[in-house]
């Protein structure tokens, strides 16, 4: 096994401006957010973003400017309400955007996973979603004759997430008690190249003893990066809440053109790398108060 | 005579409807009013159902399986939930095929706009390319409605929430423009009950429309009609929904949600 391990700038360098990206993560659960505030640093442009229960890591890009095309389950802030950066901008037709329900746009990301150009769906069938969607068409079942929805696969070029603790080969483990509502490996698999940062990288022979935790194997892995609170002001379940004191300034922020715009020249722009971020969003104090009891 | 909130009266019919070994899908994330309609009411609904005539019925909420409703958290928070005591946490993907495979016996849901035939939008208001408002997409709301063997939609009423035709069929209930869920081959059994502020509702047999099925104490056929933005078909002699009990009004105080988190908003 080779390392993996390099720094957030260099693993961000590696993603081109026009690519297809796909995020793991869950509303404001475990978004790999120091990849996606360095992608905003690095000005990556005209993204297209192929998720599933998204929230603040595309609201973010889009109130940032990095992104062309949407096509997602749901982009929303949980307990926060909105994506108020992603419904103006799809109220004011800045921003392509394309609705599957759960289990739809889960077919089209295992499609991708599995090599296969689409894969067969019911859920559709009646709702405006099919009558809007480009990427569903009717089938019919060529073993019962009934009818189906195709829906295409969702290819991205490079796939990014926040894992918990990985080792420098990139063997990405979940702890014993999680939050299992997501879909990271179905993401991992979907994508040409996968980047993954994590709360801690761990030894590598705590990974060959403990090896049923990796639910992410290195040879699925480009590149592995540290991150500690890398998901802030998310959380990463088990480890850290989210911050809300901080979501709420986030929120209120991304309600018009130019707060955002301050919140990222301060937050974003104003730290050169992640430390000053937290140091700036949180602080120290702040930080340390959102850690899970265990 | 028992005193009891609007929430404690909803919640308590809610749970009349729920048979012993059914598990109910709740879904996870929203807050305020929302939480409450999506999550807090069908949790007090089930625990009390669990409480009273139906000691076996289960939620999944999320991708947690049966939690402990014995333990329910006290705020829900990321690491409330993800330390609440159950039987099983499973991936997501596990868990929506076994809801598309029709393993889902109850799906409690809410929407922002509402027709006769109990078709839901969450996705937008307006034309969905350029929409006056965006709201947040589809989540498991299609899944609901095509796959769950009930549906319960629980919502407040109003004439801009229940209207003739919803701007956009995010779930497709008993009719889409001519469309019955046989000519669509829809597994799901379809909505069977829908629970407001003001009334019950059910569909009729033959239509599949949303009629009256008991109007709350106080309120007045008129006023329903009046928050309804289609004609509501009303029963000869419109019955009283069932009040909650004494018995039923100290569970909720006293053992299911005694700092009144789930039915606070």
């Amino acid at each position: 096994m080779q390392s993996k391990l390099v720094s957030v700038q260099d693993a961000t360098k590696t993603i081109q401006s026009g690519s297809k990206l796909t995020i793991g993560g869950n509303t404001i659960r475990r978004h790999p957010l120091a990849l996606v505030r360095e992608i905003i640093r690095q000005g990556i442009k005209d993204l297209t973003l192929y998720v599933w229960v998204a929230g603040i890591d595309v609201d973010m890009l889009v109130g940032a400017g990095c992104v062309r095309r949407v096509e997602a389950a749901y982009v929303g802030m949980g307990p926060l309400g909105l994506a108020s950066n992603v419904r103006r901008a799809i109220q004011e037709g800045r921003i392509e955007y394309e609705d599957f329900s759960e289990s739809s746009m889960l077919a089209r990301l295992r499609a991708a996973g599995m090599g296969l150009p689409f894969l067969p769906t019911k859920v559709l069938m009646g709702t405006s979603l099919a009558d809007h969607a480009s990427h569903a068409k009717p089938i019919i079942c060529p073993f019962t004759g009934e009818q189906l929805y195709a829906v295409s696969a969702a290819k991205a070029d490079v796939a990014i997430m926040h894992g918990y603790y990985g080792d420098q080969y990139g063997n990405i483990q979940w702890p014993l008690l999680r939050d299992s509502d997501d879909i990271d490996t179905v993401i991992a698999k979907s994508a040409d190249r996968v980047i993954v940062s994590v709360e801690q990288i761990i030894n590598p022979q705590a990974v060959l003893t403990n090896s049923t935790m990796t639910y992410i194997p290195h040879n699925w892995v480009s590149a592995v990066v540290e991150t500690p609170f890398g998901a802030h002001p998310g959380s990463c379940d088990g480890i850290y809440d989210p911050d809300m004191k901080h979501l709420e300034i986030y929120s209120e922020a991304a309600k018009s053109d130019l707060t955002f715009k301050k919140y990222l020249d301060e937050y974003v722009f104003g730290s050169a790398e992640e430390f000053d971020y937290l140091e700036k969003a949180a602080g120290l104090a702040q930080l340390l108060s959102l850690r899970v009891n265990r | 005579m028992t005193e009891y909130t609007l929430n404690e009266l909803m919640a308590v019919n809610v749970a009349h409807q729920l048979r012993d070994n059914e598990m109910g899908f709740i879904g996870v994330g929203t807050g305020g009013r929302a939480f409450t309609m999506a999550v807090g009411l069908p949790i007090v609904a089930a625990r009390l159902a669990q409480l009273t005539h139906a000691p076996n019925f289960t939620v999944q909420i999320g991708t947690i399986i049966s939690p402990d409703l014995k333990k329910i958290p006290r705020e829900f928070t990321q690491s409330t939930l993800t330390s609440w005591p159950t039987a099983a946490r499973i991936r997501a993907d596990d868990n929506l095929d076994m809801f598309v495979k029709g393993k889902v016996d109850v799906g409690f849901i809410s929407g922002a706009q509402i027709d006769q035939y109990g078709n839901l939008n969450i996705t937008a208001i307006g034309n969905y390319i350029k929409p006056k408002v965006r709201l947040v997409g589809c989540l498991a709301l299609p899944e609901h409605q095509a796959f769950a063997q009930r549906t319960f939609i629980i919502t407040d009423q109003n004439s801009r929430t229940f209207i003739e035709k919803v701007d956009f069929v995010t779930g497709v209930g008993w009719n889409v423009n001519g469309k019955t869920r046989k000519d669509l081959n829809l597994p799901g059994g379809g909505p069977t009950f829908v629970f407001t502020d003001l009334a019950i509702f059910d569909f009729n047999a033959e239509g599949h429309r949303m009629q009256v099925a008991s109007i709350h104490p106080g309120v007045t056929p008129s006023e329903v009609q009046e928050k309804t933005g289609f004609p509501l078909e009303f029963p000869k002699n419109i019955p009283v929904t069932t009040v909650p009990t004494a018995e039923e009004i100290r569970l909720i105080h006293d053992e299911i949600d005694p700092e009144n988190i789930l039915l606070k908003y």
